[in-house]
């Protein structure tokens, strides 16, 4: 038998799609974007048209729910349905802004980390580990409370806590990946490190990246109603849910419509990230996707 | 391309053990070169030193010259210059050496665009050219797997064709066969040899298993705990070994050839 004919038996049948593709989408994944597009329409419908305007107090005191108002109304006669869906939008800004900020920030400081040896590493890993021992909401609330309370100290305050972790989790995925030989033969090619960054680093991590960048969209939105909450978040005369759930606080055992809106929100908000995240591990995961 | 290394020594930073103590050696354009030894005899680190590629905690003196350009000590752009055009590499273990997420034609695609600035319809063809000339059939479904999705000979075909990929005048194979099949061992063998046949290209060899060593090159080192104990022309090596540390790997060799072909260890 010819040396050809033997290779040509080896060859593995034609590339099949991934059984991941062919069963469909993770479930997970599917309950995730449709949570989430649930609350982003909201969110987009609010720029567009509201039920009553922010500053109408026409309305009766702590009204139930009806035809005129569907999520009943505050202490000052308010719509809750408008403030509810104005907050939906800052909430789904303030995650997806410190979202992007965490992974900038983090991806590249992650990187450079990366490629940091002897003590430089060591004084950088401590640093990341002291910032990332702080929690999350008290890194916020210190940075919001020295730059006064707006929706850009709420951004970038979660962001830059949340960057931390980001940066832990690429500089560790990094040093594993610059181990391997792959990085070793492209080196012995020629390709340069930034070559490298970007054609083998990146694309090897993304999948963790993604899954991350879902998880730090719901802790996002859940540190901004937290923030809102102690009146260190968006303030008014802005929407925020966790202000919301403060206001209606008082009144939750004779109205508690006004503390049920906002609360299922941040949950239905949470929950959509969350799962998103599961079901995007489910489907990218690269050691899973080794194995298929 | 003229290699010439002289008193290459390789020191651990710190503990000043030296991995390679004072070797020299050259070697002439299209000149295939073994170089055998047990492993931590200081040859795969000796061919890491030849590409500028020695990990921080390790460092080299003395002299390697490619072409008459001094490594030790070389810019950056001097070796980014060397490294894939002139002088290319293999591994031993090639599902550790291809990306796992880069599909096939990709990691091939990558050199060429690189170094020879090929784009579309020239670069798709030329990756089917590549993939072609090591021997590997149906280049265009092949081209779209990744690299589980292939054989391990498949993945070392493919790793020599990205090595092959931009011409270079040497290559360096480190123990390019030892993860394989005996049987897939021979037809990768003897890819090499005809591809440094077809394209007088130069090979530095290394391995420690002389048996393969002899069927590839025609001059070849011993190295042992850093040192070369023993060189010369391969059958010398094979046929009259005078190092007390060759003879043994020459026997023990034997021994296994013997036993293949009567069926008895003795």
């Amino acid at each position: 038998m010819s040396a050809g004919i033997e290779i040509r038996s080896a060859l593995p049948e034609p590339i099949a799609p991934a059984p991941a593709r062919r069963r469909g989408l993770p479930v997970s994944l599917l309950i995730g974007l449709v949570l989430l597009a649930a609350v982003g329409i909201i969110g987009v419908v609010s720029l567009l048209w509201l039920p009553y305007d922010l500053a109408d107090t026409t309305g009766g005191r702590l009204e139930p729910p009806g035809p005129n108002h569907w999520l009943g109304t505050d202490k000052l006669g308010r719509d809750t349905a408008s403030f509810v869906m104005v907050g939906t939008r800052i909430a789904l800004t303030v995650g997806l802004s410190s979202m992007a900020i965490a992974m900038a920030i983090g991806v590249i400081v992650g990187l450079i980390a990366a490629f940091a040896t002897g003590w430089v590493d060591d004084v950088q890993s401590s640093l990341l580990d002291v910032v990332i021992a702080f929690p999350t909401l008290l890194l916020a609330m210190l940075i919001g409370a020295m730059q006064g309370a707006s929706l850009t100290s709420a951004v970038v305050s979660i962001g830059l806590a949340a960057s931390a972790v980001v940066a832990r989790l690429t500089r560790i995925l990094a040093k594993g990946l610059l181990r391997r030989q792959f990085v070793t033969a492209a080196r012995t090619s020629g390709t340069s490190w930034l070559r490298i960054v970007f054609i083998h680093l990146l694309p090897n991590m993304w999948p963790t990246l993604v899954v991350t960048a879902a998880l730090i969209f719901g802790t996002a939105v859940l540190a901004e109603a937290s923030l809102s909450y102690l009146g260190l978040g968006v303030p008014p005369p802005n929407s925020s849910l966790g202000r919301l759930l403060q206001g209606a606080q008082s009144t939750v055992l004779t109205a508690p419509w006004g503390a049920v809106a906002p609360g299922v929100v941040i949950l239905v908000i949470v929950l959509g990230a969350n799962s998103l995240a599961d079901g995007l591990r489910e489907r990218f995961d690269p050691t899973r996707r080794e194995r298929r | 391309m003229t290699i010439e290394v002289e008193d290459l020594t390789i020191t651990v930073a710190g503990s000043g053990k030296r991995v390679v103590d004072a070797i020299s050696f050259s070697l002439d354009p299209g000149e295939r070169i073994g170089i055998i030894g047990e492993s931590g005899s200081g040859k795969s680190v000796t061919t890491l030193a030849l590409l500028g590629l020695l990990p921080r905690s390790l460092t080299a003196s003395g002299s390697i010259r490619v072409d008459g350009t001094q490594i030790i000590g070389a810019s950056k752009k001097q070796l980014l210059e060397i490294r894939g055009r002139r002088m290319a590499k293999i591994f031993q273990d090639p599902s550790t050496a291809l990306d796992p997420l880069t599909r096939v034609g990709e990691l091939i695609a990558e050199p060429l665009r690189r170094h020879q600035g090929l784009r579309g319809h020239e670069l798709n063809a030329a990756v089917e050219r590549a993939l072609a000339e090591v021997a590997l059939p149906d280049t265009e479904r092949l081209s779209r797997a990744f690299p589980h999705e292939i054989s391990g000979g498949q993945r070392q075909r493919v790793a020599i064709a990205m090595a092959l990929a931009c011409r270079p005048a040497m290559l360096i194979a480190d123990e390019p066969t030892t993860a394989l099949d005996v049987t897939v061992q021979a037809e990768i063998l003897d890819l090499i040899r005809r591809l440094c046949v077809d394209h007088g290209m130069g090979l530095v060899f290394v391995s420690h298993d002389i048996a393969v060593v002899s069927q590839t090159v025609s001059r070849a080192l011993v190295m042992q705990g850093g040192q070369i104990v023993e060189r010369g022309p391969i059958d010398q090596i094979v046929h009259a070994p005078t190092d007390l540390y060759t003879l043994r790997l020459v026997g023990s060799a034997r021994a296994l050839d013997e036993a293949l072909t009567t069926g008895r260890v003795s």
